[in-house]
């Protein structure tokens, strides 16, 4: 294992192969990622409610592959993958669901609160390039190293660097504040 | 502040907001690997909870008699047996209401073919049809109530599975279900079980239960005086059912506002299935009961708004206004065909709605269609599509719907 999230393929989610509860080392990890992996799918889903969706999708994911995936070095780079794979569907499955709530009105549930200041953070990473957005997310919210970022990503540390740093340049601009210099 | 102190004091914030907020039990995560291998073994069925109860239809007349209905009840039994393996064939009808004029298929009703730990949960004295996949469907008296009968799908250990229960003109159809019924279902992500159900136009009461306690909203009602009907639907967390031991039952029932017992209308529209659940179309019907393209016909000096999608709790970005002005559409005979055209092209998409516009007469020799939002155009509109009259006819020259 080289510390690279192995790949996320479509035919990795039919896997039927029983299952039985608990698995070893899984619930820990969940107890321990959960809460980490949801806050990245609401960061670049931009959904705090569909967050926990797309977050329990992951796990479900590795779940149904645990075998393997509890073998790695890193299976929370194997979840933060898929959740970053997936953020598009998610964006497309949030749309969806606000069609859903003009419908049905507003409903009650529990989502996390945060400023205007972060929401608009948030919403402006969203906007960027997505490969920009998820390096964005992935470096500041899980303050992954740049080698942490490009295993899960699956390029170059210098692609990591680059995607970071055009990602800043914009961001600067549309948030109306300083490019900062520091020379990641 | 330069924009990595402000990203970073975001991350910061964001990481507490989730760290602090309850999250789901690690625990969810089987019972949804359990739900993916029956949706798989379901071959693209929905997924729908183990038993629709339908009652409150009372033939007391025999056929062409008065048919009344005092309350609608659902009493849902979930087992927990091991499933079986296999495929849902949807070509075999189910069992199906005590009406001479549905066929009963009394071949199905092998109930030795009932896999052990079900068998208690089927009466006696019900007809039963057990699919290879493990799905079982049955029919019975209502325990509670003579002249009501019961209509049970259940798929071990939570779930059941099926295309459609209404007319017989889609899916695994039940010809002859009467038009107040319920049906259940999980939403397409499995995140929500919602239910549907139809009802007597005068129906004013309708109250669901999960449980002996959680009581379920019932947030969408559907007044549908040209048919008679009202329509209407809810939902709540799947992780609602997922949580609870089975069996959970679910309990709905409809009263009429004085307690006095409903008239139904009588038997004959159709309804198809809540397969698609709350990532259906914009229309938003679980039943839909194609209404005519035109249900109305004003004139106005102006044209309605077109709202705009509010999102909700949790959705900071909720989709834009849509539409576009059309400067080279077809001319056609008539402004009905013209938004025909529109409706049959470039809005072909179910996510459009094809039918119950409101026809607006402006005296410019313009007209407009829209869908009116809530069933009323003083809220606003959901799609408006402007015609205006052409040399050779009438052409499209714009339409807009709300991002919703």
């Amino acid at each position: 294992m080289d510390g690279r999230a192995p790949a996320e393929t479509e035919s990795e989610f039919q896997a039927d192969e029983p299952v039985i509860w608990p698995l070893p080392d899984f619930e820990a990890f969940y107890e321990r990622e959960f809460d980490s992996v949801a806050a990245l799918a609401y960061v670049l889903s931009g959904s705090r409610m569909a967050s926990d969706d797309l977050a329990q999708e992951a796990f479900l994911a590795a779940y149904r592959r645990w075998r393997e995936i509890g073998r790695y070095d890193n299976p929370g780079a194997w979840v933060r993958r898929v959740v970053a794979n997936r953020s598009v569907s998610l964006v497309r499955r949030t749309l969806v669901r606000s069609r859903a709530l003009i419908r049905l009105g507003a409903r009650t549930e529990s989502v996390p609160e945060m400023s205007p200041d972060t929401v608009d953070v948030w919403r402006a990473i969203r906007r960027l390039p997505r490969r920009q957005a998820q390096a964005t997310a992935l470096y500041y919210l899980h303050d992954l190293s740049l080698d942490g970022v490009a295993a899960v990503l699956d390029c170059s540390v210098e692609t990591v660097r680059t995607h970071l740093r055009r990602a800043r340049k914009t961001l600067a601009r549309t948030l109306d504040t300083q490019e900062d210099t520091d020379g990641r | 502040m330069d924009v990595d102190r402000m990203i970073r004091d975001a991350a910061l914030e964001t990481q507490a907001a989730f760290s602090e907020r309850p999250h789901p039990p690690a625990t969810r995560i089987a019972n949804r690997a359990a739900v993916h291998r029956f949706a798989s073994m379901a071959a693209g069925a929905v997924l729908v909870l183990a038993t629709i109860g339908v009652a409150g239809w009372v033939a007391s007349g025999g056929p062409g008699g008065v048919a009344q209905m005092p309350t609608i009840t659902t009493d849902t039994a979930v087992t927990a047996t091991p499933p079986p393996d296999g495929s849902i064939d949807t070509t075999s009808p189910p069992t199906t209401v005590p009406d001479s004029t549905v066929p009963v298929d009394d071949g199905l009703s092998d109930r030795s073919a009932i896999p052990d730990g079900w068998r208690d949960d089927f009466p006696e004295d019900g007809r039963f049809l057990l699919l290879d996949s493990g799905i079982a469907f049955a029919a019975f008296p209502n325990p509670d109530s003579a002249n009501q009968w019961s209509i049970t799908i259940a798929k071990a250990p939570h779930f059941v599975s099926t295309h459609t229960f209404g007319p017989a003109d889609q899916g695994v159809g039940m010809s002859g279900v009467p038009e107040a019924w319920i049906l259940l279902a999980f939403s397409d992500d499995l995140s929500e079980f919602v239910l549907a159900g139809i009802a007597p136009a005068d129906a004013s009461t309708i109250e669901v239960a999960l449980g002996d306690a959680e009581q379920v909203t019932i947030d969408r009602v559907f007044e549908r005086p040209e048919i008679g009907r009202t329509v209407f639907a809810g939902s709540f967390p799947a992780r609602l059912l997922l949580e609870l031991e089975p069996p959970v039952p679910v309990h709905v029932s409809v009263t009429g506002a004085a307690g006095e017992e409903l008239e139904l209308p009588e038997i004959g529209h159709q309804s198809s299935s809540i397969r698609q659940g709350y990532t259906g179309p914009i229309t938003g019907d679980f039943f839909v009961i194609p209404p005519p393209l035109l249900t109305d016909s004003i004139t106005a000096e102006s044209l309605p708004e077109v709202v705009s999608c509010q999102g909700g709790p949790g959705v900071d970005d909720p989709p834009p206004n849509q539409g576009r002005e059309i400067t080279d559409g077809d001319v056609l005979p008539s402004a009905r065909a013209a938004l025909e055209g529109l409706l049959a092209g470039e809005l072909s998409d179910s996510r459009y709605p094809h039918g119950g516009y409101v026809e607006i007469g402006l005296g410019d020799d313009s007209t407009a269609y829209a869908f009116p939002l809530n069933g009323n155009l003083e809220d606003g509109a959901v799609v408006l599509i402007e015609v205006a009259r052409t040399t050779g006819g009438w052409t499209v020259t714009s339409w807009e719907t709300s991002g919703c």
